[in-house]
């Protein structure tokens, strides 16, 4: 009884959540819903409370969304199995294992030493150099990687400042947050930055019939990261004054702690190598073999070199994470498929007729303002997984373009700033002890008004130009 | 005998370190500190992974490890490590991952006895559960947090006999051996008595009758805990009250006595709603607290 009670009392979220699911179930059907659209958005409720307060093991919750499917007879065991498993998914597989195997190269010292000796000892030279870097590799291999490749780095470079963190906080949280912003704005740069832009790329295709190529989507996305780089320096160095603006001595001290790695050998430049082509893969052949398959090629590239081990690859890659972008992808199929997704966006339409936002720019403005809330506090991929098809069918009935909202919500899904669980580097960064919950708000207010404003700006210039009708 | 010592915060409390150390000692206990980190998200648990190996690649240490780290050091002062030639711990192994499922350190007592200091991660309750059934733990030592909710679970959930290190003192407590003839108040009064002479303290043995028409009943009690406490050789005063048990135990008790009870017998559902005694004790008394389990 007692280990119930406790465990009751650690799980109440999922008995929360199982409860409203039933609730919602026994009022009379609305007319112009069907009983599998209420079954779809039921499953839709659960899986986002769970996802917002994990109760329990975050897969667990993709492992009960494809049972939930079958049991509640909205598609077949072989439909489902066939929703869970596409292209997207494969990209998203892919890149987790190739991050993996970059990762084991060990190229991070080579690349510190090499970031510092561009920028010098200056602090504002420093940091132009760690945002750059941190947003071109995170659009490549994806934030979370970069951030983590990354954390030694600054966190080594604050050691040798000589500074007591804790006397020094300003540097300290300067270093860290120029890593996790960059690697948020740099994840939206490419469909490899974030397993989000993957997924909004498979509902363009599955339901729309819109096929954007990982060129297409740099075309479209990747000037934004350009423009925020210079906006995201200025912010954190005036929200952040620091203690010490020299740092010669720890960039010396740094250099001469990775002084013994020596020259760069062959088989880093293969790695290097292996990943330019697989990059250029991407670019050049996405449109005719999709993103999966040279993410494979490239995975089974550093294989057969020896330059990873299976074993590695086995360990190192998160198969929770990619069985939940599965997971919500199907979910978001059956949310579409089963007209759940128009239900909601009719109701939408009906409560926003009044206001002027129901359609065009100011529609997108809000669902922008509205992703950067709700990613905030969610778990970025699910919650996307889940709502994009429904935001998107609000694009088609209100004759918005489906490609531009699409693209709103992916990016503006990365302007979580101010929460700590808002992105992984965010959550990588606070794990070293030096930054603090308030930090966050202190410059990420900033930085997502920033965002946000340059985003819808961009819409209105660059993709009324750019993207097709 | 084996105790787990738990540790908090930024850096952890020196005073804490030291009582649950001098208790250890005073056992020959093997003792191991751990360090209870949150959970990480689990969209993120393999970067963060990722990131703590590259840390260590880097040489840079851990939050959590720099508070065990902090707590190694106050036990080296305290004379509880064993050292080599040159005043260094010795150490059995460095601080590793995947050792029962925690980061760990392992180095030796001044007797031998095994210290170690562990780095665990997710819900603090649950994670000391895992310590006392892995390691068949006999105390597990805390600070007295300042957030109810969390005393209210260490005290209600742990499987274990627990002591709350409130208010730690180097001073010579006086025990307070609490004892209503309940399963749990009789192993508390073997343990406080094997306590108490290990550390050479007095002791007072209270039992309290809720009316006055039970007063022979708390007096029966007072005698046969007596005897037992005499047969095992302690010293002790006896103290017979009336009144509410909680009240007098807060009355009787002081900044250097350390209350012995045994754990309520309430259902945890009751405990949970309406608190415990043991729990209630804890709020008030300013003094250590060992419950019996």
């Amino acid at each position: 009884m007692r280990g119930f009670l406790y465990w009751a009392i650690q799980h109440k979220w999922l008995l929360v959540a199982f409860v409203a699911g039933g609730l919602l179930l026994i009022p009379p059907l609305p007319a112009d819903l069907s009983p599998k659209g209420r079954e779809a958005l039921v499953i839709a409720l659960v899986a986002m409370i769970l996802f917002v307060t994990e109760p329990i093991p975050l897969p667990t919750i993709a492992l009960l969304i494809a049972v939930s499917q079958v049991l509640f007879s909205i598609a077949t065991p072989t439909r489902v199995a066939h929703t869970f498993m596409n292209d997207s998914v494969f990209f998203i597989l892919g890149s987790l294992m190739l991050a993996v195997a970059i990762v084991k190269q060990r190229l991070d010292r080579r690349l510190a030493v090499a970031i510092f000796r561009f920028t010098g000892p200056k602090i504002e030279r420093i940091i132009f150099g760690i945002i750059s870097v941190c947003g071109l590799m995170a659009s490549l291999i994806g934030e979370h990687t970069v951030a983590a490749i990354m954390l030694p780095v600054v966190m080594s470079l604050i050691r040798h400042a000589g500074e007591d963190p804790k006397k020094a906080p300003r540097l300290s949280a300067l270093l860290l947050f120029s890593v996790a912003y960059a690697c948020a704005i740099g994840g939206l740069g490419t469909p490899s930055g974030g397993a989000r832009n993957a997924i909004m790329i498979e509902y363009w295709s599955r339901l729309y019939h819109i096929k954007v190529s990982y060129f297409d989507w740099i075309k479209y996305a990747y000037p934004l990261v350009i423009l925020q780089t210079p906006v995201l320096w200025s912010v954190l160095l005036r929200r952040f004054k620091p203690e010490k603006t020299d740092l010669s001595t720890a960039i010396r001290k740094l250099k001469a702690q990775v002084l013994w790695e020596g020259k760069m050998r062959s088989r880093d430049w293969l790695a290097v190598a292996i990943f330019i082509f697989t990059l250029l893969m991407w670019v050049f052949l996405s449109g005719k073999i999709g993103l999966g398959t040279p993410a494979f090629i490239g995975v089974s590239l550093y294989l057969i070199a020896g330059l990873v081990e299976w074993e590695d690859l086995n360990a190192g890659v998160n198969w929770g994470v990619f069985l939940i972008y599965a997971s919500t992808i199907s979910l978001g199929v059956a949310i579409e498929e089963t007209g759940a997704a128009g239900w909601v966006a009719q109701k939408f339409m009906q409560a926003t007729s009044a206001m002027d936002i129901h359609a065009g720019f100011p529609l997108l403005a809000s669902v922008a303002v509205l992703t950067v809330a709700v990613s905030s506090f969610i778990s970025r991929a699910p919650a996307l997984g889940i709502l994009t098809p429904i935001v998107l069918s609000v694009a088609r009935d209100t004759g918005t373009s489906v490609l531009a909202m699409g693209f709103a919500t992916a990016l503006a899904s990365a302007f979580t700033y101010m929460t700590v669980i808002g992105s992984p580097p965010n959550t990588i960064i606070f794990s070293s002890g030096y930054v603090q919950t308030k930090d966050y708000l202190r410059a990420g207010v900033w930085m997502t008004v920033a965002s946000l404003l340059l985003l819808l700006l961009y819409a209105e210039t660059y993709w009324r130009l750019v993207l097709p009708a | 005998m084996r105790f787990l010592l738990c540790v908090g915060g930024v850096e952890p409390s020196v005073e804490t370190v030291r009582f649950g150390a001098r208790i250890a000692r005073a056992f020959e206990a093997d003792l191991s500190v751990l360090y209870v980190q949150p959970r990480v998200p689990h969209a993120v648990r393999e970067e963060m992974r990722l990131a703590r190996e590259k840390l260590e690649e880097w040489e840079i240490e851990l939050p959590g490890v720099k508070v065990l780290k902090a707590a190694q050091k106050i036990l080296l002062q305290e004379g509880s490590v064993r050292t080599g030639p040159s005043g260094e711990a010795v150490v059995r192994h460095a601080m590793k991952p995947g050792v029962r499922g925690a980061y760990e350190l392992h180095i030796y007592g001044i007797h031998g006895e095994n210290l170690r200091f562990r780095l665990r991660e997710g819900d603090i309750v649950s994670e000391i559960n895992k310590e006392v059934e892995s390691d068949q733990l006999d105390l597990v030592i805390f600070g007295a947090s300042q957030q109810r909710h969390i005393l209210q679970k260490l005290v209600h959930f742990i499987d274990c006999s627990i002591l709350v290190a409130k208010n730690p003192k180097d001073v010579k407590y006086t025990f307070l051996i609490c004892t209503d003839n309940s399963p749990t108040s009789r192993r508390a009064e073997l343990f406080g008595a094997k306590l108490a002479r290990f550390v050479n303290s007095p002791v007072q043995l209270l039992s309290v009758a809720k009316f006055k028409t039970r007063e022979h009943m708390a007096m029966e009690c007072a005698e046969r805990a007596s005897n037992s406490l005499t047969k095992a050789g302690v010293a002790h005063s006896t103290i017979v009250r009336i009144g509410n048990v909680v009240d007098e135990i807060a009355a009787l008790a002081r900044e250097d006595t350390l209350v012995v009870m045994g754990t309520s017998r309430m259902p945890a559902w009751k405990k949970l709603i309406f608190g415990s005694k043991p729990l209630q004790v804890v709020e008030r008394v300013p003094c250590p607290v060992l419950i019996v389990m």
